[in-house]
């Protein structure tokens, strides 16, 4: 039976100073990573016949249609498929998800799922004085810095039902510059300690900027086929196993308990429930790290150990290159790079992980199922798939 | 100084405000108080509502120092200033600023009771106080 696969994958060239090259736009860089990918897929350009695309581009203006954007701008002839689902930095799981369902039932048959970002290159991440509108009128009154303010007083809540200690979330920013040591394409790779993000610079209690992901450029893309083209492919194809999404809230004062993150116990469930898996089958995590507390609650929501117990799951580098339980092998949203967007190089590096393209930063460890999981908003929306070596 | 969109929802809460009262949206099908959204506050889309005023006594859910503006320019020169979830009596949390001289003392679970603060000339916002 034919069954939709990922066959290609790319990530945008940043530079040392987190750009990419100064003569691209935020268009040719989705135009390059759409072609490198499809170049590493065997399959053509006029093979795609369905685009998902989200980012924080051309806004106001035509960056509020991007589909229609993206569908001129590379030129693909008259899709059958489209989807401009934007919930946040989740996007791109809940597109690749969409992209199964709708390959699965012969409505597109190769879908490029693609992102990018110059928000770095361009100056244009700056909060201040935005329009104070539906719910989160009130946080703007109050002051809450958007989104680090929301992931603070998350961070707040946490520790205080459980314990959990800024040692605890600095563990997690250690772990993550530690693989990006490995990984050339990262943007910040000297060496970090826990003291260093302890005695880094307060911004929201109790997170301080080493909790935070970085702010670069960047992109990626993604290309889906379908079995029934399995002789054009130059690599195994990468199958989705399970999945599952959802949405809670926008302002985090909506957010049911702030200490637990219900999204993703939500997203997790279904995915397991429909791959027959459980997060002990799981042999590698890629977790959208927006802040370190994103990762504790996520590891905790996703299964991996129980609510409150993450501070001690984390222990000792375990989430590093040499722990037992090794997540985010490309540096992460927190060390790698963080385009506003992050998702989508959650399924980059998972599908090279499977492919064993990563280089010094490899899993010696056979691998077969991996777990992608995106956070949006504020703790707002989760997506969580499944991918494996395997076909379901 | 505040980009504040007042709409439908939330004109009454302003206007309350205006006049020192903290008014709440409260279901008149099933009396579950909500402000603005309803998410997980146990009221349905189809409820009918009335606006009252809360008693304005509460606990921290959650709070954070920030050391960095957020929401407006307001904010540039009032850096560090204390955010707080407001755990009102009415089951309905509030997004506000706690007042205080000691930034240290303020601590989860601890009660506090709301002031009225001129923030413009014409926006008066609910915050609150350690009692």
């Amino acid at each position: 039976m034919r069954q939709p696969c990922i066959v290609g994958v790319c990530d945008a060239k940043i530079n040392e100073r987190g750009c990419v090259s100064k003569d691209s736009s935020v268009l040719s860089i989705q135009k390059d990573c759409a072609i490198e990918a499809i170049n590493e897929s065997g399959l053509s350009f006029s093979d795609i016949d369905g685009l998902a695309v989200a980012g924080l581009w051309g806004m106001p203006g035509p960056g509020v249609m991007q589909p229609n954007v993206i569908t001129e701008y590379l030129g693909i002839s008259y899709p059958k498929w489209l989807d401009g689902t934007n919930t946040g930095g989740s996007a791109f799981i809940f597109h690749l998800q969409h992209a199964y369902q709708a390959i699965k039932n012969n409505i597109c048959n190769n879908v490029l799922i693609l992102y990018g970002s110059t928000q770095k290159s361009n100056k244009e991440r700056n909060f201040l004085d935005r329009p104070a509108i539906f719910s989160s009128q009130f946080d703007m009154v109050a002051g809450l810095p958007s989104p680090v303010g929301a992931y603070a007083l998350a961070a707040q809540r946490h520790m205080y039902e459980f314990g959990s200690s800024k040692e605890t979330l600095a563990e997690i920013a250690v772990a993550a510059r530690n693989w990006a040591k490995l990984n050339p394409n990262a943007y910040k790779k000297d060496n970090l300690t826990i003291d260093d993000v302890i005695n880094s610079q307060a911004i929201c209690s109790p997170l301080n900027k080493l909790d935070c992901c970085l702010v670069t450029d960047g992109g990626g893309a993604i290309v889906l086929s379908n079995t029934d083209r399995r002789s054009d492919f130059k690599s195994e194809p990468i199958f989705i196993k399970g999945f599952g999404e959802t949405s809670s809230h926008s302002s985090i004062n909506y957010m049911e308990d702030m200490s637990r993150l219900d999204v993703a116990i939500k997203s997790s469930e279904d995915a397991y429930k429909m791959s027959n898996l459980s997060a002990r089958d799981i042999d590698f995590a890629m977790i959208y790290d927006s802040f370190t507390i994103t990762v504790l609650m996520s590891l905790e929501a996703l299964g991996f150990c129980e609510i409150g117990e993450g501070k001690d799951f984390i222990k000792n580098g375990n989430l590093g290159p040499n722990g037992s339980f090794p997540i985010n092998t490309n540096g992460g949203g927190l060390s790698y790079c963080h385009p506003g967007m992050y998702s989508i190089f959650t399924l980059i590096e998972a599908c090279r992980q499977l492919w064993g393209h990563c280089g010094e930063r490899q899993l010696k460890k056979n691998l077969t199922n991996v777990l992608c999981h995106g956070t949006g908003g504020v703790l707002s929306s989760a997506a969580t798939t499944i991918l494996s070596k395997e076909s379901s | 100084m505040f980009n504040l969109m007042i709409d439908k929802d939330s004109r009454t809460f302003w206007e309350g405000a205006r006049k020192n009262k903290l008014m709440l949206q409260k279901s008149k099908n099933n009396g579950n108080y909500f402000l603005y959204s309803i998410g997980h506050s146990n009221v349905s889309a189809n409820h009918e509502f009335e606006w009252v005023e809360a008693s304005g006594n509460g606990k921290i859910y959650s709070f954070t120092v920030s050391y960095i503006p957020g929401g407006s320019k307001y904010f540039l020169d009032k850096t560090p200033y204390v955010i707080g979830s407001i755990l009102l009596e009415e089951k309905v949390r509030i997004m506000s600023n706690i007042i205080t001289n000691d930034i240290k003392i303020v601590e989860i679970g601890k009660k506090v009771k709301v002031c009225f603060r001129k923030l413009t000339d014409d926006i008066i916002f609910p915050c609150f106080k350690l009692v």
